[in-house]
């Protein structure tokens, strides 16, 4: 099962946010949390998301790749590993993030304060991450729609014809079931485990201060960290499939294309605009895996200081 | 919309569902939160307060047997409106500023001040 490695990745995010959720429900709640803690242990939450999300990355790209090492041979075996890089270092930081999310401090002292205000499960999301991730999202869906529909029968190679169908060019890595059905599934595990970490986002406690908009820039920053994860990992997961798959719409229909002008045959309308096509694809495709990257470089919203009261 | 919120203690002897049903039927009476305002979900709150989201949804269930909110499968409990008039309530909340003005004068505390007009209530109804 080529999906194995991050399916394991996600069981055991499960159980870790399973059994935190529990052992904080039956903790009580400690000293009251400053506005400067709060911001200590986001940072903490957020350098230990990165590293444990490069350690699952490394660990699944390796666990799909040992049947290879012990002689095993599977076709693919190779693009699924370097596609579960992304997926497993999305997996493992969001939930990541979601367990940090649910031991956020909790409130403490005596008399507490909440706001009356409604918190979405979107609210704190910055809309242009929100953006980013829909149409991350929706572009992956419509080019593995599209792959699996055009892909030859055993879903990793794409062939092109000219000529009048009697030369045809064929290419592969493509992005048809063998390859679709597996990103698929991680971008389903990916979207799922980032809704759950935005829902444990909008319901954590808030911070005890007097100025608003620190509360909100702390939930703001706690909202990007879920979501640039996700959306990073979604973005480069996307890209490369994009990427490859115009590389290999390019060299199926510029191969089928020179047989055919070898041949004397005519070239076709297909053959002749695809090489285009291709290469727009793989470049729209390196363009967004590295604006990817740049997303999740993108740092949170600053968090005001509090304005300190006159004789303190 | 003006900042809004709702605090409990929980050294007081009141209970905290009924100290969060106070205070938001007093805000919704008082015209704080307008009719159609989206409270926060009974998790949101009870993680904010610390307590159990058995106590929100306690004080959130009293308050729409009240009919000072409802539950809305969509946007979750919204605030439905005062439950007097508020042409006729005005003279009550002018009346209970003064009552908490002179309290404060004569350096009475909130619970005493409370126990007092429990009593006056009693004694209307009788």
């Amino acid at each position: 099962m080529t999906l194995a490695p991050l399916l394991v990745l996600l069981l055991l995010v499960g159980l870790v946010s399973g059994l935190t959720a529990l052992l904080v429900r039956q903790s009580a709640g400690g000293e009251e949390t400053t506005v400067a803690e709060a911001r200590q242990y986001a940072a903490r939450t957020s350098a230990a998301a990165v590293a444990v999300g490069l350690c699952a990355a490394v660990a699944a790209g390796f666990a799909a790749m040992l049947p290879v090492v012990y002689g095993v041979a599977m076709a693919g075996r190779a693009g699924v590993a370097a596609m579960m890089l992304p997926l497993a270092f999305g997996v493992a930081h969001t939930g990541t993030v979601l367990v940090g999310e649910l031991t956020w401090p909790r409130p403490g002292g005596v008399v507490r304060r909440a706001r009356l205000a409604h918190r979405g499960l979107l609210h704190s999301v910055p809309a242009w991450l929100r953006r980013s991730a829909a149409a991350t999202l929706a572009a992956g869906v419509a080019l593995i729609a599209v792959g699996a529909a055009v892909a030859d029968p055993y879903g990793r190679s794409v062939t092109v014809r000219a000529g009048g169908g009697l030369v045809e060019g064929a290419a592969s890595p493509f992005v048809g079931s063998g390859y679709g059905v597996p990103a698929l599934v991680g971008l389903a595990c990916l979207v799922a485990l980032t809704l759950a970490a935005l829902w444990v986002v909008a319901n954590r406690p808030a911070v005890v201060t007097d100025h608003e908009e620190v509360e909100a820039a702390l939930r703001r920053a706690s909202a990007q960290r879920v979501l640039r994860g996700s959306t990073t990992a979604a973005m480069v997961v996307v890209g490369g499939l994009s990427a490859v798959s115009g590389l290999a719409v390019r060299s199926a229909s510029t191969g089928a294309a020179e047989t055919a002008r070898l041949n004397e045959l005519p070239v076709g309308v297909a053959a002749s605009v695809l090489p285009w096509v291709g290469g727009a694809l793989a470049v729209v495709g390196m363009g967004s895996a590295l604006a990817g990257v740049a997303v999740f470089l993108v740092r949170t919203p600053a968090v005001p200081a509090e304005p300190v009261a006159a004789g303190q | 919309m003006s900042r809004v919120d709702v605090a409990v203690d929980l050294a007081s002897p009141t209970p905290p569902y009924e100290q969060i049903r106070a205070q938001m039927a007093a805000v919704i009476d008082s015209g704080q939160l307008d009719a159609g305002t989206r409270l926060p979900t009974i998790r949101a709150l009870a993680a904010d307060l610390g307590v159990a989201t058995g106590t929100v949804a306690r004080a959130y269930r009293e308050l729409e047997t009240a009919g000072l909110v409802a539950s809305r499968r969509r946007l979750g409990t919204v605030v439905t409106g005062p439950s007097t008039p508020a042409t006729a309530s005005v003279d009550v909340r002018q009346a209970a500023t003064e009552l908490a003005t002179r309290a404060r004068r004569a350096g009475m505390s909130e619970e005493t001040t409370i126990s007092l007009l429990r009593a006056a209530l009693v004694a209307v109804r009788a």
